[in-house]
């Protein structure tokens, strides 16, 4: 016998009582990794974001477009080394639910700088070649099953061709992965000339355009310059950081980061109440055995540690047990999230887990541990 | 002469009821040499508990001193207490006092995890003394699992097996049968005469007290020896 067994045997002794506050922790931390994983997957644009990227937009709102034009005037601009444009097509496949994120691109000039994106050249040079052909992220090939070389049909919920159709046919050139398990590859990406040869209006414009700048030092005097070129005129731009215009774009969903802390940290100081609350129950019951255990020779310091390691470990494995199932929660739920991002758990938040899980267990542990430590033995012997 | 091995001199001890200040004893003066079988017997309230927890060092007197094995014990601190208790004493209670989750060996082996014995030395120590109060068979049995009897004969051995100079028995026949008693008494006599054990014994019943080699009576602070042997 060890005193870890002896931990382990205090802890199990009253079993459905410990079963409760496992469950109890269990469904604390289950909580924190899907909310921490949702909460991953809207700032994973955030935490990708190039620092040497700019994102011009309408001032007015970013839905709305600016002239295509722009994009040849900005490339003049000094510390600007490429421009690329893009256009938000409101996609989706064959009904409404299945909403795409679907962008008409600038192509070379948009791969160049979105270099996270990989796939084999050859794809590459089919899609830059084939102006009707398009580049699928691996997240939405994988939820529908397609493949390179398949054909397909998109709709716009915004756009009507010139001959009516509501419907672009697309032939799939590539499958596109990131380098990062961060980076989205929940989208669509097709050449913006078919859009704009084949769309019934907006002829001329184009949704936003994303600048790489030399040295991301230049970024704030590049920022004032593009927007000072386009200041006064029908079409006034906003330029931002990528990082900050992603962050924005995530918090048009709210505050995420508020929610998840306000939720997980009610879950926390309930099961904080919970956990105490029986660990003091536990200690009290056990005041005669404590002044044995003092009798025989154990030190306050040994008794200390005794409670606070039985508090520590009912954390740690009510913890544990929660985080792992989060894990396979966002394993289940990778697909049917991954609109928001990708939608993996971290090991960031399992690090953060466990520092939740030892702050637990010495909170919930450190009061009854104290009253146990000064238990009196004359006293508490007395009473037996 | 055989040397003592507790020394109490002048020892008094008062504590507080409420506001009043209460005596049990005053300038109390004991010598118990090496393997005696003491018992202590006196009216309820006379102080024989809180004298034997004096000797244990789990509570202190108001005044006076107490020596073991020729050091002062009565001025030491909590942890050096704490380390006195695990090296020396070995305790044996009315209730028993087992830890119910713990089967019988793990009882008993508690107070070998405060040394620095292996797993295989521990195991061993704790094998003999499951052998010496003859519960070999029970080793792998929780104390609901025993009868009164065999509980103190755990509790006897947790008590033994750290092999201390002391035994402090506090009425440890106080919740048996007259003949489990005996079986009782019989193998704290068998650890006083082979094994070397001092044993201070309190009870209030006077066949206990005939298995011990002398018996004390505490009453109003002071000291009487009878002999119950006759």
């Amino acid at each position: 016998m060890t005193f870890i067994d002896l931990i382990r045997k205090n802890l199990f002794r009253k079993k459905l009582r410990t079963i409760l506050t496992v469950i109890a922790i269990f469904v604390a931390f289950l909580i924190f990794g899907v909310l921490a994983t949702f909460q991953n997957a809207l700032n994973a644009g955030v935490e990708v974001a190039g620092a040497d990227r700019l994102i011009t937009t309408n001032r007015i709102n970013f839905t709305l477009p600016m002239p295509i034009a722009y994009a040849t005037r900005t490339a003049s601009v000094s510390g600007v080394s490429r421009v690329a444009h893009a256009e938000w097509f409101g996609g989706y496949y064959q009904e409404t639910r299945n909403f795409l994120v679907a962008f008409a691109i600038d192509p070379q000039n948009y791969l160049d700088i979105y270099r996270e994106y990989l796939m084999p050249p050859a794809q590459r040079e089919t899609f830059l070649r084939d102006k009707t052909s398009i580049l699928v992220g691996k997240a939405v090939a994988d939820q529908y099953g397609w493949k390179v070389g398949d054909r397909l049909p998109l709709k716009s919920n915004i756009y009507r061709q010139k001959n009516g159709s509501d419907t672009w046919d697309f032939t799939i050139a590539g499958i596109v992965s990131g380098d990062d398990a961060r980076v989205d590859t929940n989208l669509v990406m097709f050449h913006y000339a078919y859009l704009a040869d084949t769309r019934s209006f907006g002829d001329g414009t184009t949704g936003w355009m994303i600048l790489k700048t030399t040295d991301a030092k230049e970024n704030a005097r590049v920022m004032r310059e593009v927007d000072a070129l386009f200041a006064n005129s029908a079409f006034e731009t906003e330029t931002k950081t990528e990082q900050a215009f992603n962050k924005a774009f995530a918090e048009q969903l709210g505050d995420l980061g508020f929610i998840v802390t306000a939720v997980v940290g009610a879950a926390f100081v309930t099961i904080l109440l919970i956990v105490g609350n029986t660990m003091m129950l536990t200690v009290r019951e056990r005041t005669g055995e404590i002044a044995v255990m003092k009798t025989i020779g154990f030190t306050t310091k040994r008794i200390f540690a005794l409670v606070i390691g039985e508090s520590m470990l009912l954390a740690v494995f009510g913890g544990v047990l929660g985080i792992a199932m989060a894990w396979l929660a966002s394993l289940a739920l990778a697909s049917a999230m991954s609109r928001f991002g990708p939608f993996a758990f971290s090991f960031d938040t399992a690090l953060f887990a466990f520092a939740l899980m030892a702050l637990l267990g010495l909170f919930t542990g450190l009061l009854p541990a104290l009253r146990a430590m000064n238990t009196d033995v004359v006293t508490a012997l007395g009473r037996k | 002469m055989i040397e003592p091995l507790i020394v109490i001199k002048g020892v008094g001890k008062r504590y507080m009821r409420g506001k009043q200040s209460v005596q049990i004893f005053d300038h109390l003066d004991m010598t118990i040499p090496r393997q005696d079988f003491v018992a202590i017997m006196g009216p309820s309230g006379s102080g024989k508990t809180t004298l034997l927890n004096m000797l244990g060092g789990i509570d202190s007197p108001s005044g006076g001193a107490i020596e073991f094995d020729g050091k002062r014990m009565d001025d030491l601190d909590e942890s050096k207490l704490a380390a006195f208790r695990a090296g020396n004493v070995g305790f044996i209670f009315q209730f028993y006092n087992l830890m119910p989750m713990l089967t019988a060996s793990q009882n008993v082996e508690l107070p070998l995890l405060l040394t620095k014995l292996g797993p295989k030395a521990r195991r061993e120590r704790v094998k003999t003394a499951l052998e010496i109060v003859g519960l070999s068979d029970r080793a792998r049995h929780k104390p609901s699992e025993l009868s009164g009897g065999q509980q103190q004969r755990v509790a006897i051995a947790r008590a033994i097996v750290s092999d201390p100079k002391l035994l402090l028995c506090d009425e440890p026949t106080g919740d048996l049968d007259r003949e489990t008693a005996g079986e009782i008494l019989s193998m704290l006599q068998t650890l006083n005469r082979d094994l070397g054990k001092t044993i201070v014994m309190v009870t209030h019943d006077p066949e206990a007290a005939r298995f011990a080699k002398r018996t004390l009576h505490l009453d109003k602070g002071h000291f009487s020896e009878k002999d119950f042997r006759q």
